[in-house]
């Protein structure tokens, strides 16, 4: 298949599926009109039914009707006549036809008596009776909003005798808002019926969709299989076989389309019927597997002779869709023919009768398809020509250029003379207009050998289309007008740069035709023409500004890139369009204001001001000096800013601002370069100095109230401005002299600050005070950056601790006329900040360890003022050095320099920070002050103590040994403890905890880590056993205060140092005692805590009894009894003594239980198990000696021993528990002598003969004896059980 | 009053015990240890009956241990005609060790002619890896012996096998592939628990098998030596804590325990087992000093 097939395949498909798309919204269009129409009708009727049925029964009872049964369609409705608006829809709900079977009692249908038959309001010939509710004047209205179901309006539309036009969905839609009442009528009668957007259901899929997809697959198979070489058919037997296709499918089609239900089916046949035989007829000739003739004019006649078939029969049908495939069938028959020019006036027939047939038809959609097909194929003839004979001129250029203009003309005379319904028409017909002249003109630039040419052509064509725009059959209608008027316009500007694109003649030639169109806009009236003015004139606007190389961006580009921009001629045409556009905008636009009445227009002008502002700039930058640019634009200021507020242009007071903008940034760029003198005067300071002194001129003239909620804002602005080119000046003449006196600039910069803040308090302008402000904050930087780098000595003192005391003075100074307060707070900060950075300068280069010492000597200081003065600035200020002084002595003492490690040094400023800090703890406290508002939280005072604390308990871990550490901030927190005690000081006993707890975690980082040494005395453990005491005198001291902290008693702090203290002893355990031994140690414990509950009487002790059973029974079992089975040294004794020390706990067990008893009623909401194990503790400890005996059992004895061992475990069990009396020890007795009974059976298989004989004798007797004892103990069992 | 006499004497108790501590320098090591030990051996307590539950059958672990030993012995390339005497001789005292093992593998023993090996290591199913470096550092067979014993029990312990199995699941490695495992996996160690461990019964082997106990407490204390020689005691407590830090994410499945540690407990069992103190035999094959 070659290029053109693939091409009308692409043309054809693409095609095909736009009149799809037509088609298909036609239909939507009409099934909405039904619609509506519909609902329409219906609410009318349902109205006037209520109105009768009102007028008639005015009071209506409220009987409830009973509910009818199931009705068929009455046969009423089967009437014939067309259309019986009140006919037939029963009060009743309609149920679903399924439920079919004779109904018991069908009521009769009711038939209003004021709507006989035939008497209704038709909706459209032919159409169905519409189905409407009766009248009901014996129902309440309510009865009537019964649920319409689908399927029973399906079955009774379908019952109808005739095709209905409308859908049964469209109908049961009209039942439905007939059966709904009138309150609900009146509550909706304000909003127009609400017609459903079409959505793609499963109907539309399968009946729409599905038969065009398909239809447009088969044409595009057969035409694939066409090209295939199967060979087993001749080419002839194809074509024939095809042809058959065709003209079944086109039968098929015709018939179908006659019925209703099937036409969108139909038509689809037929179009695929016919696009089938035409293709097959261009197979003939051009498709190789199925050719059979040789001759291209005999095959143009047979497919212009099928096209034209189809055209005639597709007509009838009235369809777009059809006789749209048939002309575009035709077109690609006359594209086929590409070997003589004969084929081509074809073309221009079927254009011509294509324009007739569109005109008369208004089937506009088929003229844009027509116009593509058109052009593209002389285009495509053209493409092979030049593929033929190559890009030269050709014998049929003339005939082509003039088959070209009568497409051209066709379209052009179909586009003027016909007649649009609607809006959408139009829109389609202005597309068709657009692509006319488009695509003749890309044809005609395809074709064209004289390039020279294309200015007239533009020219001519432009022409013709404006004069074309102009007749009264195009003003006839506004769109065509617009259009034509447009477009040739368009093509005239167009035009002109093919022949004046090399001289500044374009500028100027555009311009004059803008100011032509403009002006004629103006005296005819006609706003097109001035839109045409404005619209050419920003295309000018845009050309000089963005147009290489000679475009204002480009300019600007040298500009910035310093090279030289003189450039007279430029400069020359930006002034002219400038004062054009400043002409056209302030006084063409003033004179004829109410012409200019769009908003658009107005908002055009108005850019046309600014970008003329735009143009003089350039042009001051292309004609002036580079150093008095800024003075020039300086000058524009005031002028600009004089005219706007003199004549109330707002516009030229914004673009005075940006070239103010722009003036004080140029002096700013081009001032670094100003070094020579003018009379013995700076150059630098005379521009800087004049360009401030005309920005604080103009500040008098942007004061304007209408524009500004803040008119002052921009006479404020610019006096800033004035200002800020003064301090940058000072700036420059510094950092650009000679010799360097940097450090002068943040005096002189304060020096200034002080004499604003002195003018603005002598002229009470506030401003003043926040320029001063923004000077004290630059010369604070400045001081910041440079000044501190100046170590130079000028009569022994340094130019830094000159300048900065000076800097710092100023700045202190400036408080006495700081325009707010807050900023009175800046001035006192920045005064600090800079006295305090000096101190560290000061000191950094001899010992960065007594900077902090400085620093909190300062804070200090601040803090006592601050007391003294009650200020609460430096109160902060106090806050931040201590902070700073802190942080300071952390990283420098402690992190920054491990030299410091260990050293007096070290010690000794630890210890005065920490002392100064305890001191301020005192100074600043607010109870001390009595000042309000002082301190925003009363507890930041606390924060000195805290960091106090910190420092020493740091110190101790860098003087003392790892080992020491733990202890030693145990002592501390033991001290703290007792002062915050006495003191009734929460933060001091806070501190005291984490001193407290941090030692515990501490013993874990390094005591627990050291091993015992072999020999000497080794006071590690000892570092270690003296913590116990001091955590729990602590815990007894919480335990006997009468009223805790609340935060105390919310973290339950006493409690939780019990636990760190018996965690200490357990640790101690643990890492001390050998691995083996560990369990020893701990189930000792567990004796040893509940020995202490039992004699202290405190739960605390009970409850770490448990906790550490716990943990005791976790390690016998998963550690020891592992390590029983897998190592070759581990023995059985250390597990014996564990269980044996947890079994003499039991009596004691007893006891406590006995103890809780009596405060069991308290404990009796406690629902935990923890806390049912305290209310028991003699069951967790019962039943872990008895399972882990059993476990031991279990792994050191095997086989029948091990079943005598169980069974002799739960008889002594059982034993003791008849003596403790418990049930649950029986129980447990019980568990093992079933277990060991149980065991036996197993142990007959294993182990041989004799000894299973002894031991079963043996396992009999124990539980002989064990039953011997129930009997005994029968009355106990029975209480007990 | 009585409340501050109890507070002075605790205070003053605990000044003094300062003073004597700091005037008696105690070597003492800082950092995460006692809690990592802790750690792992609970964690080693929890684990132990999920890990009886996954661990590799015998004949998958010596499948994958030895496949991954033939692939170090030859990608390796040792003169075996100069170091085959020294192998056999590991050989001999390995399999003399590992007679009284629990459990009945085809125990290997293989000797790493690298001076800068420093290392022994075990290998799942059997093979027994000890390198030059090592042995250097040894004076007696019982030395030998104590060290082979310690890497039979890893072996014996399922050690080996666990890490495998571990490995296997959490990688989701196919058992195919792993017999790519690194032999660097098995060389880094095991957790406390485990090294204690074996520690004990291998020294326990060593024992039984005839050599003196005193061997494996030298070799110790040669770790000991080399540990305070070579590691490098912290300055100031960030640096401190940024070791705390390391060993903490690093150090807690392979952290082997303190030398000290471990002499400590070997002296214990020694004590607490009464195990005869015997001669011990020097090593067959002088190395020389590392």
């Amino acid at each position: 298949m070659d290029f053109f097939t693939l091409f009308v395949l692409a043309c054809l498909v693409g095609l095909l599926v736009y009149a799809f798309r037509i088609d298909d919204r036609r239909e939507r269009d009409a099934d909405k009109f039904s619609e509506t129409a519909s609902a329409l009708i219906s609410r009318i009727y349902a109205l006037e039914q209520q109105l009768k049925t009102l007028a008639a029964h005015p009071v209506a009872p409220a009987e409830k009707p009973a509910v009818p049964p199931p009705v068929p369609e009455p046969p009423r409705v089967q009437q014939p006549k067309p259309v019986t608006p009140p006919a037939v829809i029963p009060a009743q709900p309609v149920v679903p036809a399924a439920a079919s079977g004779p109904p018991p009692a069908p009521p009769k249908p009711v038939i209003p008596a004021q709507a006989p038959s035939g008497g209704g309001i038709p909706l459209f010939p032919g159409a169905p009776p519409v189905t409407h509710p009766p009248a009901v004047p014996a129902t309440p209205m309510h009865a009537a909003v019964a649920p319409v179901q689908p399927s029973a309006m399906t079955a009774a539309a379908s019952a109808y005798p005739f095709p209905a036009p409308s859908t049964p969905a469209s109908s049961a839609r009209v039942q439905a808002t007939s059966s709904v009442p009138f309150e609900h009528y009146a509550a909706k009668k304000t909003s127009a019926p609400k017609i459903a957007k079409p959505k793609i259901t499963l109907e539309t899929i399968g009946t729409k969709w599905l038969p065009k997809v398909g239809i447009t697959i088969l044409v595009l198979g057969v035409a694939l299989y066409t090209a295939s070489k199967w060979e087993y058919i001749p080419a002839i037997a194809r074509i024939l076989l095809f042809y058959l296709l065709g003209a079944v499918m086109l039968a098929l089609g015709i018939f179908l389309e006659r019925k209703d239900k099937y036409k969108v089916l139909g038509r689809v046949l037929i179009g695929g019927g016919w696009a089938i035989s035409f293709f097959t007829t261009y197979a003939m000739r051009h498709v190789e597997a199925a050719s059979i003739i040789q001759s291209d004019v005999l095959d143009l006649f047979l497919m212009l002779a099928v096209a034209g078939a189809m055209v005639w029969h597709t007509l009838r049908y009235n369809s777009q869709l059809v006789t749209g495939v048939s002309f575009l069938l035709g077109f690609a028959a006359v594209s086929v023919s590409h070997e003589t020019a004969f084929s081509m006036t074809a073309g221009a027939i079927l254009a011509l009768g294509l324009a007739v047939l569109v005109v008369r038809r208004q089937w506009f959609e088929l003229e844009v398809a027509g116009i593509v097909a058109s052009y593209a194929n002389h285009f495509y003839w053209l493409y092979l020509t030049f593929l033929h004979f190559g890009h030269q001129k050709f014998d049929g250029y003339p005939a082509s250029v003039g088959l070209m203009v009568s497409y051209w003309a066709i379209f052009r005379a179909s586009y003027l003379v016909r007649k649009v319904s609607d809006k959408r028409q139009e829109t389609v017909s202005t597309l068709a207009g657009l692509l006319n002249p488009l695509l003749f003109l890309a044809v005609m630039k395809y074709q064209s050998f004289h390039p020279e040419w294309a200015f007239w052509a533009l020219l001519i064509l432009g022409a013709i289309e404006f004069t074309l725009g102009q007749l009264p059959v195009a003003r006839r209608r506004n769109a065509p007008f617009q259009i034509l008027s447009s477009l040739g316009a368009t093509l005239m500007v167009t035009a002109v740069p093919f022949k004046y694109a090399a001289s500044h003649s374009l500028e100027l030639l555009w311009m004059a035709g803008a100011e032509v169109f403009l002006l004629a806009g103006v005296f005819t009236k006609e706003r097109l023409f001035r839109h045409f003015g404005g619209i050419i004139s920003l295309l000018v606007a845009a050309y000089v500004f963005g147009w290489p190389p000679n475009g204002l961006v480009y300019q600007a580009e040298s500009i910035v890139n310093g090279q030289p921009h003189y450039v007279p001629q430029i400069s020359i045409v930006l002034a002219v369009i400038a004062g054009l556009f400043y002409l056209n905008s302030h006084v063409i636009g003033r004179i004829w204001q109410r012409l200019f009445d769009w908003n658009l227009e107005k908002q055009a002008l108005t850019a046309l001001s600014f970008i003329a502002s735009l143009f003089a700039v350039g042009a001051v930058y292309m004609s002036a000096a580079k150093s008095v640019v800024a003075v020039v634009l300086a000058v524009l200021v005031p002028a600009l800013a004089w005219t706007g507020r003199r004549f109330r242009i707002s516009p030229l007071l914004y673009q005075a601002h940006w070239i103010a903008v722009l003036a004080i940034a140029d002096v700013s760029i081009t001032g670094i370069h100003l070094d020579a003198f003018w009379h013995s005067l700076p150059e630098r300071a005379i521009t800087f100095v004049l360009v401030a002194g005309l920005l604080y001129l103009s500040s008098n003239f942007v004061r304007m109230e209408t524009i500004t909620a803040r008119p002052e804002l921009f006479v404020e602005l610019y006096r800033w401005a004035g200002t800020g080119l003064i301090a940058l000046v000072i700036w420059m003449q510094i950092w650009y002299a000679p010799i360097r006196r940097d450090w002068l600039i943040a005096m002189l910069w304060t020096a200034l600050a002080l004499a604003l803040s002195a003018v603005g308090q002598f002229i009470k302008r506030n401003e003043f005070r926040w320029q001063a402000f923004t000077l004290a904050v630059m010369s604070f930087v400045c001081a910041m950056v440079v000044n501190f780098d100046f170590a130079q000595q000028f009569h022994h003192l340094s130019y830094r601790l000159i300048s900065v005391t000076l800097v710092a003075g100023g700045i202190y100074l400036l408080t006495r006329w700081s325009p707010v307060e807050q900023v009175r707070l800046v001035y006192s900060w920045a005064g600090t900040i800079l006295l305090g950075y000096l101190a560290f300068r000061e000191t950094q280069a001899e010992n960065q360890m007594w900077t902090p010492v400085l620093w909190i000597g300062l804070a200090a200081v601040l803090g006592t003022a601050a007391r003294f003065w009650k200020d609460r600035a430096l109160l902060w200020q106090t806050h931040l050095l201590a902070a700073a002084a802190t942080g300071w002595t952390i990283y420098a003492t402690f992190l920054g320099n491990p030299d410091y490690h260990g050293m007096r040094t070290q010690l000794t400023s630890v210890l005065i920070i920490a002392t100064v800090l305890y001191g301020l703890t005192w100074v600043i406290h607010v109870k001390q002050t009595h000042v309000k508002q002082v301190v925003e939280n009363d507890r930041i005072w606390q924060a000195y103590s805290w960091a106090g604390s910190l420092l020493l308990t740091w110190l101790g871990w860098y003087q003392l040994q790892p080992i020491n550490v733990s202890l030693a901030w145990g002592a501390f927190g033991l001290i703290l403890f007792e002062i915050g005690y006495d003191k009734a000081s929460g933060y001091l006993r806070a501190q005291a905890y984490v001193a407290l707890a941090s030692s515990f975690a501490h013993l874990f980082y390094s005591n627990f880590n050291t091993p015992l040494a072999a020999g000497a005395f080794d006071p590690h453990i000892l570092l270690i056993v003296l913590l116990v005491p001091v955590y729990f005198w602590v815990y007894r001291r919480l335990h006997e205060k009468a009223n805790p902290g609340a935060t105390e008693s919310r973290l339950q702090i006493a409690y939780l140092l019990a636990c760190i203290g018996t965690a200490t002893v357990a640790a101690l355990a643990w890492f001390e005692l050998p691995l083996e031994r560990v369990v020893a140690g701990l189930a000792a414990m567990v004796l040893g805590l509940l020995l202490a509950a039992w004699f202290t009487r405190l739960q605390v002790f009970l409850h770490q009894a448990l906790v550490m059973l716990g943990i005791t029974v976790f390690r016998l079992s998963m550690h020891n009894f592992r390590n029983l089975t897998e190592s070759f040294v581990s023995g059985v004794s250390i597990s014996v003594w564990a269980i044996a020390l947890l079994a003499a706990g039991l009596p004691i067990a007893f006891q406590l239980r006995s103890k809780n008893g009596k405060s069991e009623a308290q404990d009796q909401e406690a629902t935990s198990r923890f806390a049912a194990l305290v209310r028991r503790p003699e069951q967790p400890l019962f039943f872990a000696t008895v399972g882990l005996t059993a476990a031991l059992l279990f792994i050191r004895t095997q086989g029948m021993l091990l079943t005598l061992d169980w069974c002799v475990e739960g008889v002594v069990v059982i034993l003791g528990a008849f003596f403790v009396k418990e049930k649950s020890f029986i129980w447990t007795g019980l568990v093992l002598l079933l277990l060991s009974s149980g065991k036996i059976f197993v142990d007959l298989a294993h182990v041989d003969a004799s000894v299973r004989y002894l031991a079963m004798m043996g396992v009999g007797a124990i539980i002989l004896v064990a039953g011997y004892l129930f009997a005994k103990n029968r009355d106990a069992l029975r209480e007990y059980l | 009053m009585k409340r501050w006499l109890f507070v002075a004497v605790l205070v003053v108790g605990a000044a003094g015990a300062l003073y004597y501590s700091e005037r008696h320098k105690i070597p003492n090591r800082v950092g995460p240890e006692a809690v990592l030990t802790a750690a792992a051996e609970a964690q080693k307590d929890l684990s132990h009956p999920v890990a009886q539950v996954v661990r590799l059958s015998d004949a998958e672990e010596i499948e994958i241990g030895h496949s991954i030993a033939q692939r170090y012995i030859h990608t390796d390339g040792w003169n075996e005609s100069t170091d085959a005497p020294i192998e056999e001789y590991v050989n001999t005292v390995g399999s003399k060790v590992a007679a009284k093992a629990h459990r009945r593998l085809d125990y290997e023993f293989h000797y790493v002619p690298d001076p800068d090996f420093i290392n022994a290591f075990a290998l799942p199913g059997g093979p027994i890896f000890i390198g030059k470096g090592l042995m250097m550092l040894m004076d007696s067979e019982d030395e030998l012996a104590g060290v082979l014993g310690h890497e039979v029990e890893h072996v014996d312990h399922y050690d080996c096998n666990e890490l495998v199995a571990l490995q296997a699941r959490l990688r989701n490695i196919p058992f195919g592939e792993l017999i790519h495992l690194p032999v660097a996996l098995f060389q880094a160690g095991y957790n406390k628990e485990q090294e204690m461990e074996a520690d004990r019964d291998g020294t326990a082997l060593a024992v039984m098998s005839g050599y003196s106990p005193q061997g494996a407490v030298r070799m110790f204390q040669t770790f000991a030596r080399l540990d305070r020689e070579y590691v490098q005691k912290a300055e100031s407590p960030q640096e401190e804590l940024s070791r705390v830090a390391i060993q903490t994410i690093e150090g807690y499945f392979r952290s082997h325990p303190l030398p000290e540690e471990r002499v400590h407990q070997i002296q214990s069992l020694i004590a607490s087992e009464r195990w005869p103190t015997r001669k011990e035999k020097p090593l067959k094959f002088q190395l020389g000093h590392a």
